[in-house]
């Protein structure tokens, strides 16, 4: 990595650990930014000797058991989405393409609803059942998506849209379907497809983390292939890039990202679109910087969205994906009115 | 710019040709594009391919890059079947530069000329040669690239990217390099800026070279031979000399030609007549 590289890195971390703290601290229970970091470094080890305890237990207990396992969930989620998005994008050499749009998310959440409403979900694999049954059918669904929107062995834009959105439509009626089944109750239902990340504990955090970081980190090795490709296909084939072997292991690990994010959250829309666009208008499209700093930005995105989520209306709380729809859907527009806008000129 | 290889270098090269073709045919949809082609290329030369639409040209240097296989017959890169070797050990053999130049985008000029070292660099993104940076710089030297380093492509002209483009493929330090109408888009000026860039290259590197061009009296101007295709058919192979007669031309064709010498350098030069 460059130097000119380091320094909007080093930014976007900065601005992670801010938001952590800070978004741990606002609730129903005001901690002060303060409090927070002398709780958390009073459990480091050999800290206890220097740091002298002078907050209430109860406030320890809400932020250590409640607040910090659903903010840092929203950042592995947010971090997920990001780079899956950036990475769908960057293959599919499509600007519109992300795990919401594509029908991935929907896909996820069909085969883990399936698998919790039969009470299979320790089945098998324990703890990790779930994100990998959800991969197999975010998998199945992305071949059907790509299968479907293929003409003359091309993909074009808006056909891949729409195929994800035919796609989603009716992944989401099994999913709701499903629901209603059960005997769980409306909640149920807009939970797995309005996104939520309520009562989200510690053992969610250790389910999703090998996924997402390995998935991320390996997303990172990829990204001069996708800085390649997008000097078209052939161009990256007389490179030496085996391109139709990169584009198969970046669709399978981003739908694998995609999969753990969505089993703990159910589907929130649009993450993997407006991160990495933002990003793109900061710093340019060098997947060298656009992935680290997608998962960076969607943690510190999904942070915020989820506070808003279970803050604005407290005690009721606003499923996730309607604040991530609410900046996402007018974003989504914004761009398909550039993109057309460059084609036309 | 590459070191000039050193004689035993050369003998050691000129035991197998660069690229041979045996019996190489290839057919899209039972349509035959290409039939029985016998052809070598040696450490060096300089081809020129040409023919009339539609006669397998294309499909010629993607049989060569190794991006389609024949159905029948081989194509055998420096003495190898060349469907054994990995695409990666492909790109650091051969290089191609195509006619539409680069896509416009936002990338600076100095990343996609290094995107040309992409075969050497490791997966962490280490180049192998130590120098690269510099034989970066001494790319954009001479193309007069300098002043682009930081504009992005999508700020550049279409002249400005096809010189990217070649920079790009300098920086691949390829042994073999595969053209496929690249001066089409291309304003005289920037046509024989092109090809005398070429020619530099070409006699600092001893750097192997099969053109495909439309243009054939920059063909007959730069190319030790051409080799004529015609219905995916080998019509004819030789010095410019040779090939650039009235009646070869007719015949592929289907024009009036009169060919006339240059003033200065003495190569066969065509003119039309009109019918």
């Amino acid at each position: 990595m460059s130097r000119k590289a380091t320094l909007p890195v080093l930014l976007f971390v900065a601005l992670l650990v801010i938001s952590l703290v800070l978004t741990t601290g606002i609730g129903s229970v005001y901690i002060p930014a303060g409090q927070i970091i002398r709780i958390l470094l009073y459990h480091l080890p050999f800290m206890q000797h220097w740091i002298v305890p002078d907050w209430s237990g109860a406030s320890e207990q809400i932020m250590l058991r409640i607040r910090m396992p659903r903010v840092v969930l929203a950042m592995l989620v947010g971090a997920a989405l990001g780079v899956a998005g950036a990475a769908f994008q960057g293959v599919l050499r499509n600007p519109l393409a992300d795990p919401f749009t594509l029908g991935v998310s929907s896909g996820a959440s069909v085969g883990a609803a399936v698998l919790i409403f039969t009470g299979y979900e320790y089945s098998l694999f324990g703890s990790w059942t779930l994100p990998l049954v959800a991969f197999v059918t975010g998998m199945i669904t992305l071949y059907g998506v790509l299968m479907l929107a293929r003409e003359q062995g091309r993909i074009p834009t808006n056909s891949l849209i729409l195929s994800g959105v035919v796609m989603q439509s009716f992944l989401g009626a099994i999913v709701s379907f499903l629901a209603s089944m059960s005997e769980g109750s409306v909640n149920e239902i807009i939970f797995w497809t309005m996104g939520s990340l309520s009562l989200r504990g510690w053992p969610y955090v250790v389910v999703m983390l090998p996924y997402v970081l390995i998935g991320i980190l390996f997303l990172w090795t990829q990204s001069r292939a996708m800085n390649l490709l997008a000097l078209g296909e052939k161009e990256a084939a007389h490179l030496g890039l085996p391109v139709d072997r990169t584009k198969t292991l970046v669709l399978i690990v981003a739908t694998l990202i995609t999969a753990a994010a969505v089993s703990v959250s159910g589907v929130i829309a649009f993450v993997g679109l407006v991160v990495p666009h933002m990003i793109r208008l900061l710093i340019g499209s060098d997947y060298r910087l656009l992935i680290p700093l997608s998962a960076l930005g969607g943690g510190i995105f999904l942070m915020w969205a989820d506070t808003v989520a279970r803050t604005m209306l407290s005690p009721t709380e606003i499923p996730l994906g309607v604040v991530t729809a609410f900046v996402g859907a007018p974003f989504f527009a914004y761009l398909l009115h550039r993109y057309k806008k460059q084609r036309t000129d | 710019m590459t070191p000039m290889r050193t004689q035993q270098d050369q003998h050691i090269q000129n035991a197998a040709p660069v690229i041979e073709l045996r019996q190489a045919g290839k057919a899209y949809s039972h349509k035959p594009v290409l039939q029985d082609i016998n052809w070598q290329v040696q450490t060096g030369e300089y081809w020129g391919i040409i023919g009339p639409n539609g006669s397998g040209k294309t499909t010629m240097l993607q049989l060569i890059s190794g991006m389609e296989r024949t159905d029948t017959g081989t194509v055998l890169l420096e003495g190898r079947d060349i469907s054994s070797y990995s695409r990666r050990r492909i790109a650091r053999f051969t290089a191609v530069l195509g006619q539409e130049g680069l896509a416009p985008l936002h990338y600076p000029v100095r990343e996609v000329l290094t995107m040309g070292r992409y075969p050497y660099q490791s997966w962490l993104g280490r180049d192998e040669l130590d120098t690269a940076d510099e034989l970066i710089d001494q790319i954009m030297e001479r193309l007069d690239l300098r002043s682009l380093a930081d504009r992005p492509l999508d700020q550049l002209s279409g002249g400005q990217r096809q010189r990217v483009a070649f920079g790009k493929v300098m920086a691949q330090q390829p042994k073999l390099l595969l053209l496929d109408e690249p001066t089409t888009y291309l304003d005289i000026a920037y046509q024989i800026h092109f090809m005398e860039w070429l020619d530099e290259w070409r006699r600092e590197s001893g750097i192997t070279i099969i053109a495909v061009l439309h243009d054939l009296n920059l063909a007959a101007r730069y190319c030790d031979r051409l080799l004529a295709l015609n219905e995916g058919r080998m019509i004819q192979t030789g010095t410019p000399q040779q090939l650039m007669q009235e009646e070869t031309i007719r015949s592929l064709f289907q024009v009036e030609p009169a060919i006339v010498h240059h003033p200065d350098i003495h190569v066969p030069q065509l003119l039309l007549k009109r019918q």
